[in-house]
């Protein structure tokens, strides 16, 4: 058995002597009496008696029972249920969740994690033949030692000081971390994960990946019932500028509580507060919307809160952001082919295209050769066309890729050989951080390219997101010339084919490939109508957003996630980028060489806030982290569900959580209590027995 | 008989003028070896004349002498040889037992013993200021002291003596008591036994009163009773020691008081039914009233 409060146990089993002291104490002494009748009363005596002896004995017990049982009720009993008894040499790595839900205090009590430390340090009793591990669980999955250590007041210390972070867990990560650590075979060996259980962090979780051999189980530390909060959950941009008409910008909002609440919503920017109300329904988010003049940069910066919010997880309630202000990119078409006279290219359609559907302000749409396909050369664009760009070399190969990788887009119309296979080569350079869900195919020598009409199309997304449902007719009217075609190289659908020929192939692809995006599409543009039809402008111009990495942006980044900031490349004597902290202090980050082009930089902000990127003193961008909108979910998941998933192994969950094991790591502190409330009613009922 | 010169201290002035117009009267014919107020067992009564006496309420008035009367105002009866004296036998249960209710050990007052020395005294003064015989037995183990009945005022005097220096004896045995003071009284008459009755071998006390019986003997059951032990007291927790060496008992009144008060009256009736089941009579005395109030009732309700 286990205590959440062994001392309580302890002083609790020791009371239950209380009852034989007090009767002893308050016994009282024999009046003696000379008597005449002694046969009578012995004869009374020697019946009743031994009743009452009887009773007493059995109305201590039962008062006894009653008191030992309400202290380990109260002590919160549970089972033991591992697989190792005590003094078994077992190895036992104990991985904590210290995600941002671990923070939550239901009820206005000590927070999940005060009860999660103190069950992880129950696991990390000192315990001849123990050695221990312990991960913390984060985003990234860290480890206090690299190796398992019988040292476990080391691990205790560390468990001590830690504190939940801002991060959504990785379980998957910290269940292969904590694998690791316990390869050795030979002993009995053990996962105890301590968390809430929490539905967004577990639900995806598979334990059938621990490996065999490993037993697994669950410390819960939250409570069935979700502890009432609300958050802040996004912001975003909810449109683009009116003339006229303010900045719209949504703030989210989640009720994560069995009522519907209505919440008092702030949205803070540098010059200015706006106040407004919205109604969530339980469970479910809604966003209220804010008229904000348009600023001068490129970014909306500031912080939406909830001011009058009580809810367990206060952490959530303000939100930073840093919205990127909608811009024409800069874009920039790599084709051989050279504009003649009198000959429209399809370089040309494309150039035209994109240029049409500029602003005033734009830059123009540069072109370059495929020789000039250079890092220098395509740093400054945002999106790269390449139209019959032919067989890029090996430099300019590994130039376009570090390109997307690092957060821009390309666009490739496919027309012929050199198409296809740049797009295969592009995607092996780009490695698995490009799954494009098809490959280019060439048709053989001889077939002619067939013109099909794009019978599909994703209208959810871009490109097609801006057109009306009759995009579909028009586009049947305006058929393509196919000669390199597409194939599916995943089953089912991918919900990165936005586009399909009449016979099923893909059309348009648009994937993402690392941090940049990759668009495909399958076409000879200048052979085919649809490039002269009243379609093929806004086409080009949404699929350019489509793969505009400025379109892309993530306005937030989530706390404990890496943020990547690509460096241009680099000028003798140029500064090196500083990221600053909401304290002002810089955030240490690390240079990370990529495949032979310029470098990015790694950077870890630790806490929510607007961090400023500065290069020198000129400050070249603002990045608002976040703690992730799935923390503030504080429901657990069933642990029937875990359980499920686990397959042949056997996952034992333990804790006040649905669906819980009954016997061997169940919570039975219920039972004890229940069974003290039975003691004094059998207590009772013998009194009562015995008068009548 | 005049009344008696000598004052015992279980016999009053108060009471004994009192109980001076009261005589013992028998429910049956006894056969007594002198004369006096009984009915004898021989028919026709005597013809010589003894005595006279004064007249008490009850007697024969064929008897009264009216001669007498005329002359000095004051009625007389004449008596017989014919008629009979009354031989009572007061026997005292005298075990350890009968110490229950005093005060302490040493100042008996209160116990049953006292109560019924206090009867048996006043008793037998009753007796003998009716011409009759009062004799009194000591039991315990067995007989532990006996003088034959008798009717002079020596005779009552070495009663009351016998009365005050009896001391207790620790354990009960009424019947070897009874089967020796039976083989003591040749005749018929009447015995008083005055007891507790708390006699592990009732059975064979009873069988002994059934042999009085078939001596024609009328025998008396002054059953006496202290309220203390009828009803235990009140209390938690009390060490209960027994006044015949019985041991020691350690229990809560409260928690078997029910059951003890009705295995006590189960005893008294125990007694009562073998009392009348052997011809006896039995009283139930009880020590909470007063014994003139009892020797009283007991009296008037054997006049008839």
């Amino acid at each position: 058995m286990a205590f959440a409060h062994p001392w309580l146990a302890v002083v609790g089993v020791a009371l239950a002597a209380l009852p034989i002291l007090i009767h002893r104490w308050t016994r009282p002494e024999p009046r003696r009496i000379r008597f005449s009748a002694m046969r009578f009363l012995s004869e009374v005596q020697a019946e009743l008696g031994r009743r009452a002896r009887l009773r007493d004995r059995l109305v201590l017990a039962t008062r006894m029972a009653a008191i030992a049982l309400l202290a380990l009720a109260l002590a919160r009993a549970r089972a033991a249920g591992f697989t190792a008894a005590p003094g078994d040499a077992v190895d036992r790595v104990v991985v904590l969740d210290v995600s941002q839900s671990m923070a939550a205090r239901p009820g206005g009590s000590v927070t999940i994690f005060e009860r999660a430390r103190a069950l992880a340090m129950e696991r990390l009793a000192p315990a001849p033949g123990l050695r221990a591990g312990l991960v913390l669980a984060g985003a990234r999955a860290r480890s206090v030692f690299d190796e398992l250590s019988a040292n476990v007041g080391a691990l205790r210390e560390e468990l001590r000081t830690v504190q939940p972070r801002a991060e959504a867990m990785d379980a998957d990560e910290a269940l292969a971390l904590a694998a690791r650590l316990l390869a050795r075979d030979g002993r009995a060996r053990e996962i105890v994960v301590v968390t809430d259980l929490q539905r967004t962090g577990w639900e995806s979780v598979d334990p059938g990946h621990v490996p065999g051999g490993i037993a697994l189980s669950f410390e819960v530390a939250a409570s069935p019932r979700a502890a009432r909060n609300a958050a802040v959950t996004a912001v975003r941009l909810a449109g683009a500028v009116e003339p006229g008409a303010g900045l719209p910008v949504e703030v989210e909002v989640f009720n994560g509580s069995d009522r519907a609440r209505a919440e008092e919503v702030q949205l803070a920017l540098a010059d200015r507060v706006d106040h407004a109300t919205v109604t969530v329904p339980p469970w479910e988010r809604r966003a209220v919307r804010f008229e904000v003049p348009a600023p001068g940069g490129v970014l909306l910066v500031g912080t939406a809160r909830l001011p009058a919010a009580s809810d367990a997880l206060p952490e959530d309630d303000a939100r930073p952001f840093a919205l990127p202000l909608a811009r024409d990119p800069s874009v920039a078409v790599v084709t051989s082919q050279a504009v003649r006279r009198g000959r429209t290219a399809a370089a040309d359609y494309v150039t035209r295209a994109l240029g049409a559907g500029r602003g005033a302000a734009a830059r123009p749409v540069a072109r370059l050769a495929p020789s000039e396909l250079a890092p220098e050369a395509i740093a400054g664009h945002d999106v790269l066309w390449l139209v019959r760009a032919g067989a890029p070399g090996d430099d300019a190969l590994r130039a376009l890729a570090a390109f997307v990788a690092r957060g821009k887009g390309v666009v490739a119309v496919l027309e012929d050989a050199d198409d296809a296979s740049t797009v295969t080569r592009l995607a092996a350079e780009l490695g698995p951080g490009a799954a494009l869900p098809v490959r280019a195919v060439t048709l053989s020598s001889g077939q002619d390219a067939p013109e099909l009409a794009i019978a599909r199309v994703d209208q959810a997304r871009r490109p097609f997101a801006a057109f009306p449902v009759a995009v579909r007719a028009h586009l049947a009217a305006a058929p393509v010339r196919r000669p390199v075609s597409l194939q599916r190289v995943t089953k089912g659908a991918s919900p990165d084919v936005v586009a399909d020929f009449a016979d099923g192939s893909p059309a348009i692809v648009s994937a993402a490939a690392g941090e940049g995006r990759l668009a495909l599409i399958a076409a000879d543009l200048a052979a085919s109508p649809l490039a002269r039809s009243p379609l093929f402008v806004p086409l080009v111009t949404e699929l350019t957003a489509a793969v505009c990495a400025d379109d892309q942006r993530v306005s937030e980044l989530a706390c404990g996630r890496p943020a990547l900031t690509p460096l241009p490349p680099v000028a003798p004597g140029r500064a090196a980028p500083v990221l600053a902290g909401p304290d002002g202090k810089p955030v240490a980050g690390a240079l990370i060489e990529e495949r032979g082009a310029a470098t990015v930089v790694h950077w870890e902000p630790p806490s929510p806030g607007h961090y400023i990127l500065k290069s020198g003193d000129a400050v070249t961008g603002t990045l608002a982290v976040a703690c992730p909108a799935a923390e503030s979910d504080l429901r657990a998941m069933d642990a029937e569900r875990l359980r499920g998933r686990g397959g042949a192994r056997a996952v034992r969950v333990q804790g006040d959580v649905a669906g819980a094991d009954g016997e061997g790591g169940a919570p039975i502190w219920p039972y004890l209590a229940l069974a003290a409330a039975l003691a004094c009613v059998v207590e009772a009922g013998l009194l009562a027995w015995w008068r009548a | 008989m005049s009344d008696p010169a000598f004052a015992s201290r279980y016999l009053d002035l108060a009471t004994v003028a009192r109980l001076a117009r009261l005589r013992f009267a028998t429910r049956h014919i006894v056969e007594g070896p002198s004369l006096g107020r009984h009915a004898s067992r021989r028919a026709g009564g005597s013809i010589e004349f003894t005595d006279f006496r004064p007249y008490t309420p009850g007697d024969d008035l064929r008897k009264l002498d009216w001669k007498a009367f005329g002359r000095l105002g004051r009625a007389y009866v004449r008596t017989f040889q014919d008629d009979t004296r009354l031989s009572a036998t007061l026997a005292l249960d005298g075990s350890a037992s009968m110490l229950f209710g005093a005060a302490s050990e040493t100042d008996l007052a209160g116990s049953k013993l006292e109560h019924a020395r206090r009867l048996a005294a006043n008793l037998a003064y009753v007796l003998t200021a009716g011409q009759d015989r009062a004799g009194l037995a000591i039991l315990s183990r067995g007989l532990d002291d006996f003088l034959a009945p008798g009717g002079s005022p020596t005779h009552l005097k070495r009663l009351l003596e016998l009365l005050e220096v009896t001391a207790p004896r620790p354990v009960t045995g009424l019947a070897s008591g009874l089967r020796k003071l039976l083989s003591l009284l040749p005749q018929r008459g009447v015995l008083v036994v005055m007891s507790d009755f708390l006699d592990p071998d009732l059975e064979s006390v009873f069988t002994t009163l059934r042999m009085f019986r078939h001596r024609h003997f009328e025998v008396v059951c002054l059953h006496l009773i202290h309220p203390e032990e009828e009803r235990l007291p009140e209390l938690r927790s009390c060490l209960f020691d027994g006044l015949e060496g019985e041991g020691e008992v350690v229990s809560s009144p409260r928690e078997i008081g029910e059951a003890y008060a009705r295995r006590f009256a189960a005893f008294v009736d125990t007694v009562k039914a073998m009392a009348h089941a052997t011809g006896c009579e039995h009283r139930r005395v009880s020590t909470a009233r007063s014994w003139t109030s009892v020797l009283e009732s007991f009296l008037v309700e054997r006049q008839g």
